[in-house]
């Protein structure tokens, strides 16, 4: 079991992203990439992430607790480069 | 030898090259002169160390030294690297990404001049980092009581905010940084933040910031463990 298949094994400083729009009332959206800031998924059941615009670096949301079954771990893989490339594309001006 | 480098005629010179074919065309670097380096591989050589072996060749073909500055010009590309992550990235020779980052990767390095605190380059910090999270009630992970074992409360949030700020744009335009890599949409740096506790006992912690574009950097963890 890795961090890729099991969300309780997530790292700070790892990048994550939102699987639905469960966040949305606080601008996160599904697709929305992050930073982990702390992992609590043993205690809380939840990560503690920053978002951000990736052009300007302004926050979005500086300090959220994500549930862990709200979001995933992104790879390195082809498909989730893509990903990222695709949430970069969201604020590309 | 595993590559090739060959250095040619000024810009518009015609390749020296006798058997393109078995070559893989991998970049193009012009120095301060105008000349012009094309870096070919053998289609069939290990990327991994040919990147290794290129990026000390580049660097010396553009003649950088290890105190230099340079913004890092990327190149739109499609193909499955996502350079642009450091487009606009001010980064000292001695701590940037590695160079080049792929095969074909066609980013440019600029040179520039070493950035100047608040001028050239800024940092930022969202108060929320403390008041949210490292004073916050909610997590129970010991950095709240760490933070108020040197002297520090959630009163104290606007005061470290500032100082983190200070530290973290002089140290980043000194060079006193450590690149910590990248992965997802940014270039991540590690830089020591020094907080004198109640008894004048200095305490050096890890912090994360991320670069943004043209000299910025902005807080992610503002604590990520003690630097001894
Ligand atoms: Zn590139």
């Amino acid at each position: 079991m890795n961090k890729y298949k099991n969300n309780a094994l997530v790292e700070e400083m790892d990048a994550i992203i939102l699987l639905n729009d469960n966040y949305a009332d606080q601008g996160l959206f599904k697709g929305y990439i992050g930073a982990v800031m702390s992992n609590f998924i043993e205690k809380y059941g939840f990560v503690v992430a920053d978002f951000y615009n990736p052009f300007t670096g302004k926050s979005i949301q500086p300090v959220i607790e994500i549930k862990k079954e709200d979001f995933r771990v992104i790879s390195g893989s082809v498909a989730d480069q893509k990903l990222v490339k695709e949430f970069k594309d969201l604020f590309r001006k | 030898m595993l590559y090739k480098l060959f250095i040619l005629r000024k810009k518009s010179g015609s390749t020296l090259l006798t058997n393109k074919k078995s070559m893989l065309y991998c970049g193009k670097q012009t120095n301060p002169s105008g000349f012009v380096c094309l870096l070919y591989f053998r289609r069939y050589d290990i990327m991994g160390l040919l990147n290794e072996i290129a990026e000390k060749l580049l660097k010396n073909f553009l003649s950088l030294k290890k105190d230099d500055w340079i913004e890092w010009i990327a190149q739109p590309n499609d193909w499955q690297d996502d350079c642009d992550k450091f487009n606009s990235c001010y980064f000292i020779v001695k701590q940037m990404p590695k160079y080049p980052q792929h095969p074909r990767c066609r980013c440019r390095l600029k040179k520039i001049a070493e950035p100047i605190p608040n001028i050239t380059a800024k940092a930022t910090c969202d108060i929320r980092k403390f008041t949210g999270y490292i004073f916050s009630d909610k997590y129970d992970d010991g950095k709240k009581e760490l933070f108020e074992s040197w002297g520090y409360t959630i009163e104290d949030s606007g005061y470290l905010q500032q100082l983190y700020i200070s530290q973290a744009i002089q140290k980043y335009c000194d060079g006193q940084y450590q690149y910590v890599g990248v992965n997802d949409h940014s270039a991540k740096i590690s830089i020591t933040i020094t907080l004198t506790n109640q008894n004048g006992v200095e305490q050096h912690i890890n912090t994360i910031w991320k670069l943004g574009q043209k000299g910025t950097i902005d807080l992610i963890a503002p604590y990520s463990g003690h630097n001894y």
